[in-house]
């Protein structure tokens, strides 16, 4: 009976509505990001004191904030970089909160889902952050260039605009090769190669994509887990595109609702953690087969799937968790949002050992 | 078996607690060492310390892919001579083509391809075989490549600055504080000389500023920089217009209208300077004119309103009759003695082709007519001595060709209307056009006038096809043997409107007019002007 236990270390109950939650790489501290019953955005950090999480600082800002990232801020800066539902984009050194050191109208909608590299020790190459919205559009952004994305992937004209509901980076591996995943309300994902600047593949998953995660950013693609409306997930194998049918995937039922986030285990990166509509959270682990590639009938190599198998299942709430994170630093270690305005710090044990 | 189970159930339950006992002790051990880390990070950001991993970080997504996209569009001009070696037409008109969609700042790059691409000739040259020197080529790229690529990124961050300044200089320039938009364009031109938008800005803020001359200058190296920036020209026009440059600042304008025909400005502005180079004309003649004999002759005939007209040419027409008869008087003396020498040598034919003369219509004049034609004929200078007379007070007797003050005579031309002023008008130019008409000599002298540039608005629509054959005909007949220039009417005649399609439908015989014209043509211009011309009267 080695199986890993989830378990309530601490819950705090605010008086904000939830939309994520982040740990400050190489600290004790979270953010928490949402609204106010105003319609006001909130940022608050918390720091973990003799395993309390205790709020250090808050700051309420005038627009409504929906996602953050460290991805792309270096260790010594850790600028969260965030999204708002007015469409805009902004930097914030969070020990100076009045002023964003970066700041830019990157949408028209609401931004739903941001995603950095290139930073904090993620991934190599260039500080990147990604940011898809309702508006249609993923747009690519560099701190470094003021006002103007470096990349936008947006439908054409006449073309319907999807609603991007996440974002993602992986295949930062070296400097030059980046791909981003975007997902959309019509089950449409889509991989843009950040360095051909192209589609390479795009698939359609028949139901909204709530969440896009590469189990690692800053290798070469290994795997992808799309988290679906309707209790589902898919998990990509991404080493091996066929150049017909793609990428090969599985797909897995879980928490009979929605699923809002997949977020693998920093340390183990076949590990991840599903959060669910009805406030379940479901760890699962990746089995990989003997072989990864097969040959086609045409001697054209194709990937093969191995299995998931769930490792622990707990009921934790019973709103929608929509904010998950695993602590970069401390294996076990997480926190996670959910829409009942509280956030729970959990301590998932026996990871060392799988 | 259950009871089994229990133990078992009992042992995990242990094993869980002493986990996360473990695991607490390690969070709190773990928390305190975290938050040492963190402190010690947050006061390295404050100050400026040495990070453990001084990672280098690759340039700006977008610019990296424009560098590479021209690198590439480099390479592929470098290859193409190579390949089409013996067609260097073709090569050059498709990198001059390519040359054409690269705007401003890109020019610098294709400066240095072009000594990138010499360099890997000669090179080339040098290796003999072809198939070594691709060879080479790929070591040559491979080894300047990181070095290109860290030109490239200089390049591309001093664009960056100069963009920056720029931005910065236009927020100026619309809060209207023009010296402090000059001094950021000037520091952006510093770092980046070779952007046009930069030069043509602080032009613009140069003007606010009413430093026209420095303006000029601006849109110079603008309009070098890019030959098809039409915001310099217009610039460069109203800089030189200020200046009082009236021609150059027309040409300006006129360029701005063949890159883009619809400009109202350009033609607002050239409508103007028509104004004024008008004015100055008429100030320059008056100036010029020493009697008000002459302003009198020059001033009457359409712009006055009737009645003060009336009474004056009641006045002026009878004296100048009264004089003209005197004189007239006193060369039919003179006249007459001629003719009576003349009279005995001529034959009866040359009086029966002055008979047909179709302009005479006094029975009295027609015998001078017939002696003055004849005498012509014979004697140019000496009618040309009686032609001063006539014109004399004004200057542009002087310039008269000999074969014209010898074809006509002084006394004829109490028959024939004075030579009206330059017309402003279409309506104008058509009045007198239809008078002069029969008159070639008067008809040439009326048109010489006509600042070519005027044309288009002096035809507007007038033009049809028995008035260009009448211009063609005076061009022949009336420019060539007087050595006046006929390029530059022929030229401003095709911008005339409706000019194309007289011209498609002209009949053999006034085609051979222009043939004729242009064969004469050829000596006044160069070749591409020739050729240009040719096209447009459909040669």
């Amino acid at each position: 009976m080695d199986k890993p236990q989830i378990i309530i270390h601490a819950t705090k109950s605010l008086n904000i509505t939830l939309y994520d939650v982040k740990w400050i790489p190489r600290s004790a501290r979270f953010v928490v990001i949402g609204c106010h019953p105003r319609q006001t955005g909130a940022l608050q950090v918390f720091e973990m004191d003799q395993g309390e999480p205790k709020l250090i600082h808050e700051v309420e800002k005038k627009e409504a904030l929906k996602c953050g990232t460290f991805g792309a801020s270096s260790l010594k800066q850790r600028d969260l970089a965030t999204g708002d539902f007015n469409g805009n984009m902004r930097i914030w050194n969070l020990e100076k909160m009045e002023t964003p050191v970066y700041s830019v109208s990157a949408h028209k909608e609401i931004i739903n889902c941001i995603d950095g590299v290139g930073g904090a020790g993620v991934g190599e190459g260039a500080p990147e952050l990604a940011t898809g919205s309702r508006d249609g559009a993923v747009k690519i952004w560099d701190p470094r260039q003021k006002d103007k994305p470096v990349a936008c992937m947006e439908p054409a004209d006449g073309e319907s605009k999807r609603d991007c509901w996440t974002v993602a980076f992986g295949h930062a591996h070296n400097n030059e090769d980046r791909c981003v995943a975007a997902g959309y309300d019509n089950g449409d994902i889509k991989l843009f190669d950040l360095r051909n600047m192209s589609l390479r593949w795009e698939t359609n998953i028949k139901n909204g994509v709530c969440g896009l995660e590469f189990d690692r950013k800053d290798i070469n693609m290994n795997k992808l887990v799309a988290s679906t409306l309707e209790a589902k997930y898919h998990l990509f194998d991404m080493r091996t595109q066929h150049p017909k049918s793609g990428y090969e995937s599985l797909s897995e039922k879980a928490h009979k609702s929605t699923v809002w986030c997949a977020r693998h285990l920093p340390q183990n990166r076949d590990v991840f953690m599903t959060c669910g509509g009805s406030g379940t959270l479901n760890l699962w682990k990746y089995e990989y087969p003997t072989s990864r590639v097969e040959e086609d009938s045409n001697g054209v190599q194709k990937g093969v799937m191995g299995s998931v198998s769930m490792l622990q299942s707990v009921g934790i709430s019973t709103q929608p968790i929509a904010g998950f994170d695993w602590s970069p630093d401390k294996a076990g270690l997480c926190v996670c949002s959910s829409f009942d305005q509280c956030i729970r710090v959990l301590i998932v044990t026996k990871l060392g050992t799988l | 078996m259950s009871a089994d189970k229990f133990l078992q159930l009992q042992k995990d339950v242990r094993h869980n607690q002493e986990d996360l006992k473990a695991f607490m002790r390690d969070l709190n051990s773990w928390e305190t060492n975290i938050k040492q880390t963190d402190k010690e990070l947050n006061q390295d950001a404050g100050g400026t310390a040495v990070s453990s991993q001084e990672k280098v970080i690759p340039p700006i997504r977008n610019k990296k892919v424009d560098a590479k996209k021209k690198r590439k569009k480099k390479k592929d001009v470098v290859k193409e001579p190579e390949i089409t070696e013996h067609t260097p037409s073709l090569t050059n008109g498709s990198s001059s083509a390519e040359r054409k969609k690269i705007r401003g700042y890109d020019y610098r790059s294709w400066d240095k391809f072009d000594v990138d691409a010499a360099c890997a000739e000669l090179d080339s040259d040098d290796e003999e075989s072809t198939r070594k020197t691709q060879a080479q080529e790929e070591d040559d790229e491979e080894e300047t490549d990181s070095e290109a690529e860290r030109e490239e990124m200089e390049a591309q961050r001093k664009i960056m600055e100069a963009n920056a300044e720029k931005e910065k200089g236009n927020t100026f320039f619309k809060k209207g504080k023009y010296e402090d938009a000059v001094a950021c364009y000037s520091k952006g031109l510093k770092v980046d000389p070779d952007n046009a938008l930069l030069s043509a800005n602080r032009a613009m803020a140069l003007l606010k500023l009413k430093r026209f001359e420095e303006a000029e200058k601006d849109c110079d190296s603008a309009i070098s920089l890019d030959s098809t920036y039409i915001k310099a020209y217009a610039r460069r026009g109203t800089a030189r217009l200020e200046l009082g440059k009236l021609e150059e600042a027309q040409k300006d304008f006129e360029q701005v209208l063949n890159i883009e025909t619809e400009n109202k400005q350009a033609k607002n502005e050239i409508k103007k300077i028509d104004k004024l180079l008008k004015e100055r004309e008429e100030e320059r003649r008056r100036a010029e004119e020493p009697s008000n004999v002459v302003h009198a002759v020059n001033k009457p005939p359409h712009l006055r309103s009737k009645r003060p007209l009336k009474r004056m040419t009641i006045q002026e027409v009878g004296k100048g009759v009264a004089e003209e008869k005197q004189r007239e008087r006193e060369k039919l003396k003179i006249e007459r003695e001629n003719v009576k020498m003349q009279q005995e040598k001529t034959d009866r034919t040359s009086s029966d082709r002055n008979n047909q003369n179709a302009d005479v219509d006094r029975t009295g004049e027609k015998k001078i007519q017939e002696i003055k034609s004849r005498t012509g004929e014979g004697k140019g200078e000496r009618s040309e001595q009686k032609d001063r007379p006539q014109t004399s007070g004004s200057p542009r007797g002087k310039g008269d060709s000999p074969r014209e003050g010898g074809g006509k005579s002084p006394t004829v031309s109490s028959v024939k209307p004075t030579l009206p002023g330059v017309p402003s008008t279409s309506y104008q130019l058509q009045a007198d056009w239809k008078r002069l008409q029969s008159h070639p000599d008067i008809l040439f002298e009326y048109f010489k006038k006509i600042p070519s540039a005027t044309y288009p608005k002096l035809f507007q629509n007038c033009l049809d096809s028995a008035m260009l054959n009448q211009i063609l005909h005076l061009l022949t007949t009336s420019y060539i043997p007087s050595n006046t220039p006929i390029s530059e009417t022929l030229e401003r005649l095709t911008a005339v409107k409706r000019f194309d399609m007289n011209i498609m439908f002209m009949s053999p015989r006034e085609k051979q007019v222009i043939q004729g014209l242009f064969s004469h043509l050829k000596l006044e211009v160069d070749e591409q002007k020739y050729q240009q011309l040719a096209k447009k009267y459909g040669l």
